[in-house]
């Protein structure tokens, strides 16, 4: 209230000085009042209007693009075909770079696929994990590691190798090492070697996997 | 001329003749008018002296009679002026300023230079102005009056003076009436107002200055009024076009969700491809590798050691023993006929002696060799089909 009272007391100022005011003064003012307004409309309604049309035109024409990625998504005769190639692949992709593994299953997996193929597992101990990559988005690679020695002949390992590297999650063999059996470093034919002699294989198995 | 005084009387009302005497006000605004009269203290021209209570006690009076005043006119009786007849030769319009301004002392009351003095003829067929913008002289009718002159002599004239303070005076009363003074005159013998304005003229200069302040103010004006319009104009129309998207865009919305999926889908591939063929350029596969290894070892060549030479990388050392130099040779271009593996090359070759189970020399040779093979890295699964 007393505000107001104020207000109403200076705006009564304003008027009796309006009212005593020369011609040219009153001229003077009405300028000054002009420009004030055009400064006011300058900034607080064309300034204010055109970003926001700029803004609307932006948003307009990316409405726009939308539609029309939309019209030729919806057009496209083959949409269903290739989704369903691209689920199939993805799911193939997955089962190589699981989101999770379980490390005793992939042991067992080792021991099973030896078992298979003839090969001694002497050796399979867990190592620390560590992360093999990541990308912007946060998407990592991870795997487990196992120092692992394995025993038998070449046509075995050659077969165990070729199930490990391409079944399941993507596995790796890290420094490799192939060499023949302590026991039977006396032998030296040819046919032994590669055929029937035994072989120690040493390295790590690594299993990656995905890590969100 | 008569439109821009219509225009003028519609956008800021018809002006108001304020008729002042000694004892009573006549406001008059087209048909409508009313008198009043002044109070006591006020009367015999005191309201001189009390410019602003004299506007205020009008203004409540105006907005009784619902008279609004944007421009106002006044009329001074007798009494607040001076008035004297003269007998004068007929003069042209400039003539008689110039006699007001060099005669008119003699005739005038107040100081030189305290006053403002017009002259008006007193004609047979009325007054004629001494102010030529109030009308235009035409040339041939003074012609005729000097004529008329010549043959009867002098005539009457009518000397109009008030003093400069007055009219200051009465500026400032139009002002607290929040109106614009347009003229000031005088009400003649029959009581009614002759046509003389006692304003003093504006200067060539300050007409100019006004103008210029009203054209720039005016322009500022339409700017502000043509950039508001404009910006809400365009608005309108990008928000209409908005909308126009938007009720296209309606019908895809569900069309939206499958999009987005499809590409979630697209991109999890790629990081996946991205991701295998990343671990295949670091990590080898060996089983194609010894495979082919293998496959293309001769008889009478046999291993003694295969071993990654640096962890993630494809180079491989390949140890072992052969009957002669031919089969090291013929196992290394059967390596190289290959595709699995991008550098072959002998590193270090040498004879060593066959022992017998029991650990004696047979006599016999082999030569030993070492093999450096590089891998060529896996195809990822974002090359294949």
């Amino acid at each position: 209230m007393k505000q107001m009272l104020l207000s109403l007391i200076k705006a009564e100022k304003l008027f009796s000085l309006k009212r005593s005011m020369t011609e040219n003064s009153k001229n003077a003012c009405c300028l000054l009042f002009s420009v004030i307004l055009l400064t006011g409309t300058v900034t607080g309604i064309a300034g204010p209007l055109e970003n926001r049309v700029r803004k609307i035109t932006e948003q307009t024409g990316f409405m726009r693009k939308e539609t029309a990625l939309y019209r030729a998504f919806a057009e496209d005769q083959d949409y269903a075909q290739k989704q369903a190639r691209q689920r199939d692949l993805l799911e193939m992709l997955q089962e190589q770079i699981p989101e999770k593994i379980e490390p005793e299953e992939e042991v067992q997996k080792i021991y099973r696929l030896a078992g298979l193929h003839s090969i001694k597992v002497q050796r399979c101990k867990q190592v620390s994990l560590s992360s093999a990559d990541s990308d912007k988005t946060g998407n990592r690679v991870n795997r487990f590691l196992w120092e692992a020695e394995f025993s038998g002949t070449w046509h075995d390992l050659l077969s165990f190798f070729n199930d490990i590297e391409t079944r399941g999650p993507c596995t790796r063999i890290e420094t490799l090492q192939i060499r023949k059996s302590a026991e039977k470093v006396k032998g030296n034919a040819v046919s032994e070697t590669v055929r029937h002699a035994e072989l120690d294989v040493s390295g790590r198995v690594c299993v990656y996997y995905s890590a969100k | 001329m008569d439109i821009i005084k219509i225009m003028r009387d519609r956008l800021f009302g018809k002006p108001v003749i304020l008729t002042v005497t000694e004892t009573c006000v006549r406001i008059c605004q087209g048909r409508k008018a009313a008198e009043y009269e002044l109070p006591k203290t006020w009367q015999g021209y005191k309201y001189l002296n009390h410019a602003e209570e004299m506007a205020n006690w009008l203004r409540a009076i105006l907005k009784e009679e619902r008279i609004r005043i944007r421009r106002c006119r006044i009329v001074l009786d007798s009494g607040q002026v001076y008035l004297q007849t003269v007998k004068l030769p007929f003069m042209t319009a400039q003539e008689q300023k110039n006699w007001v301004r060099w005669e008119g002392s003699r005739y005038v009351p107040f100081e030189p230079g305290d006053y403002l003095a017009v002259l008006l003829r007193l004609g047979d067929s009325g007054l004629s102005l001494a102010d030529p913008e109030e009308k235009a002289v035409d040339m041939a009718e003074l012609s005729a009056r000097w004529q008329e002159a010549e043959e009867t002599g002098l005539q009457d004239f009518l000397l109009v003076a008030v003093p400069l303070e007055m009219i200051e005076v009465l500026r400032q009363f139009a002002g607290f009436l929040n109106a614009k003074l347009e003229a000031v005159t005088v009400t003649g013998q029959k009581q009614e107002a002759l046509p003389v304005n006692l304003l003093p003229s504006a200067s060539g200069k300050e007409v100019i200055l006004n103008r210029g302040y009203q054209i720039a103010a005016v322009t500022c004006l339409f700017i502000s009024l043509l950039l508001a319009v404009q910006g809400v104009i365009r608005w309108q129309r990008a928000k209409s076009e908005w909308e126009e998207a938007d009720r296209q865009l309606i019908p895809f919305r569900s069309v939206k969700a499958a999009y987005e999926d499809s590409r979630k889908t697209d991109y999890r591939i790629r990081w996946y491809q991205k991701t295998l063929r990343h671990i295949s350029l670091k990590e080898p596969v060996w089983a194609s590798a010894l495979q082919t290894i293998g496959k293309t070892l001769p008889e009478g060549c046999w291993l003694e050691e295969l071993r990654q030479k640096q962890p993630h990388s494809g180079k491989l050392e390949i140890k072992g023993c052969a009957l002669d130099l031919v089969r090291i040779s013929e196992f290394l271009e059967r390596l190289k006929r290959e595709e699995a593996f991008s550098v072959i090359r002998l590193v270090e070759s040498g004879t060593r002696q066959i022992k017998t189970k029991d650990g004696e020399d047979n006599g016999k040779t082999v030569i030993s060799f070492l093999l450096l093979a590089e891998l060529v890295p896996a195809q990822a699964e974002e090359e294949k089909p």
